[in-house]
């Protein structure tokens, strides 16, 4: 699958890299056939079957099956999903299983890999678990 | 007498009870789990030595749909995890069948006919749920008849005491790392025979405070938070095994400058230097390796065992050293796993055979010319960045949604399987464990493929796994 990646973020850096192990990455000129963006669009392009909205809400009416993440539900016809943690692998795991399945994403649904955030207690854990990563 | 059940379920360790849980809970009574030794437990059950600890933290290696709150570490003792696995069997006591070996599974056309020490079975359903480290690997050494002391593998140690004795510790790996600073406190002295230097990183272990274990009594959500948190931020270490700018820098260095922290001298610190990347063989977590191989109790041996004769032992480097006890830390055969000569599917097929140039499973879990078998911890359903018990719970619900089926009988298409394989040789093409310039026990020796790891995120695989795809059987 053809996908383009728009706008940035600090995840990016985790994401791009290992959507570019299963995925085509092109420009968002190059006739993507599925689009995520970390930040607002005017338009969805035309050849564009699956969008990702990451933290921003896409342009109504929505001209493909999309996916919003990180904003609450608004009866825009996207699915919407929500992240328990801060870790880019989670956000990836989204954009990622929506490529693969869309069908596991209803319409308005707030798909979430957790439902609370984690606790002091688990960060301070958590960091001290996980190998070293580039800070 | 043939005892007629709808599943058998081979193993009682980890994935073997999981299996039997579920079924149980949804009231699938009709099952049995046969396990040859005489308790439940798998690799927590075997491996006793000194040290013994797992090196994923013990709220994520325990199943999601049992969890426990009161887990004494970050990391858990092999003690506690063996008792944790115990206290889990007793929802499916009934269904155990202790020291009771499988000889031989034959798929019969309709049903899998298992022969054991304990009698036969008759089922619909055959789980191979053995595990991947649980025959030990013993590589050949001239001369070890001739050794006049004690030789043991690492995985049997029972309640040997090595105090006041001279002890050879062949291997540097995950066991090895754990049990010599522990032999070093008592052995009268110890030579760590290495061939191959392991990459080491810190041990961020501690103890839950009673605040902490009554925090997540009362409150579960925080211990399913910790859970969440653990697995993502674990899953960031994949980014490493494929060379993500940064994250491969990152682990190198940290490696890098525990070891210069821990060992001052330059001769010992370069012998214990990698020559490979890291990550492509299992990375390594201890605080007490290091400072123990530069104590006074131990010396390192840079080269691997060579030949034995009597007591003295030699190294491929030509050093000598008498010893009274050999500890083989070898691990164990993983790649091309002995239960599978004891299976013959359709047409008499069997999986050693079938496996012979490199293991191969649709979902890493099915076999083609092997109707109704479902293989837990099989190929490429380990990994080398997250917590093994995700997996074998993905697998689970695989195979619970191939009971679920109406079909009576599935096996794999071999062009499924073959789609699946292609998939997954791309996957690992530009990983760590194919490029990394190691030799382990993750990759066929024969084949060079990678058939032990999945080469992709944890979260790809339980995803993949999600829904049992009909489409691909028969």
């Amino acid at each position: 699958m053809r996908i383009a990646l728009h706008g940035t973020h600090p995840a990016l850096d985790f994401v791009r890299p290992l959507l570019a192990r299963n995925y085509d990455l092109v420009g968002v000129d190059d006739a993507p056939e599925a689009l995520v963006t970390f930040g607002p669009v005017a338009a969805v392009p035309d050849s564009v079957e699956l969008a990702v909205f990451v933290a921003v809400r896409p342009p109504v009416p929505l001209s493909a099956r999309t996916l919003v993440i990180g904003a609450a539900p608004s009866g825009d016809g996207a699915s919407h999903a929500g992240l328990a943690t801060e870790h880019p692998a989670e956000l990836l795991s989204l954009i990622d299983g929506f490529l693969r399945y869309p069908a596991r994403f209803p319409v308005g649904d707030a798909k979430a890999t957790a439902n609370a955030n984690a606790t002091a207690t688990a960060r301070a854990t958590t960091d001290a678990a996980r190998e070293p990563v580039p800070r | 007498m043939t005892l007629v059940v709808d599943t058998v379920i081979v193993g009682a360790g980890f994935a073997g009870i999981g299996m039997g849980m579920r079924l149980a809970r949804r009231g699938d009574e009709s099952f049995v789990v046969l396990e040859r030794a005489a308790d439940v437990g798998g690799t927590w059950r075997d491996n006793t030595y000194p040290g013994v600890a797992c090196d994923i933290p013990s709220h994520l290696y325990s199943f999601s749909f049992a969890p426990k709150h009161d887990w004494s570490r970050f990391f858990a003792p092999g003690a506690e995890i063996l008792d944790y696995l115990r206290h889990c069997a007793l929802e499916i006591a009934e269904h155990l069948r202790l020291g009771t070996e499988v000889l031989d599974a034959r798929w019969t056309g309709e049903r899998w006919h298992v022969s054991t020490t304990g009698g036969d079975f008759s089922c619909v359903t055959l789980v191979m749920a053995v595990g991947r480290l649980s025959e030990p690997r013993m590589p050949p050494t001239p001369g070890i008849d001739t050794f006049t002391g004690e030789v043991f593998h690492s995985s049997d140690w029972r309640d040997r005491d090595l105090a006041g004795k001279r002890v050879g510790v062949v291997g540097t790996g995950a066991s090895a790392v754990q049990l010599v600073p522990r032999l070093a406190a008592e052995a009268r002295g110890i030579v760590v025979f290495q061939r191959t230097a392991p990459f080491v990183l810190p041990r961020p272990d501690f103890e839950y405070s009673a605040d902490d274990i009554r925090g997540f009594a009362d409150d579960p959500a925080s211990r399913e938070s910790l859970r969440t948190d653990l697995f993502w931020g674990m899953e960031t270490g994949f980014a490493a095994r494929v060379g993500v700018p940064g994250h491969l820098d990152a682990l190198r260095r940290s490696a890098r400058d525990h070891l210069e922290a821990q060992v001052a001298d330059p001769g010992l610190r370069a012998a214990l230097t990698p020559h490979y990347e890291i990550g492509c063989k299992r990375v390594l977590l201890s605080d007490d390796y290091y400072p123990a191989l530069a104590g006074p109790a131990v010396t390192l041996e840079p080269s691997a065992l060579a030949s034995i004769d009597g007591a003295r032992v030699t190294a491929q480097g030509g050093a000598t050293h008498d010893l009274d006890v050999l500890v083989f830390a070898t691990g164990f055969l993983t790649t091309h796993p002995p239960f599978a000569a004891r299976v013959f599917g359709r047409d008499g097929a069997n999986l050693a055979d079938t496996w012979r140039d490199g293991m191969v499973a649709y979902a890493s879990t099915t076999v083609h010319g092997f109707p109704n078998l479902f293989v837990i911890d099989g190929p490429n359903a380990s990994l080398g960045h997250n917590s093994a018990i995700v997996m074998i719970e993905a697998q689970i619900g695989y195979v619970l949604g191939a009971i679920d089926d109406d079909a009576r009988v599935l096996e794999v298409s071999l062009a499924a399987q073959r789609r699946y394989t292609a998939d997954l040789d791309s996957r690992a093409a530009d990983t760590v464990w194919l490029g990394g310039g190691c030799e382990s026990w993750y990759v066929d020796a024969t084949t060079r493929r990678l058939t032990l790891l999945w080469p992709d995120l944890a979260y790809a695989f339980r995803d993949r796994l999600a829904e049992f795809d009909r489409d691909a059987y028969l």
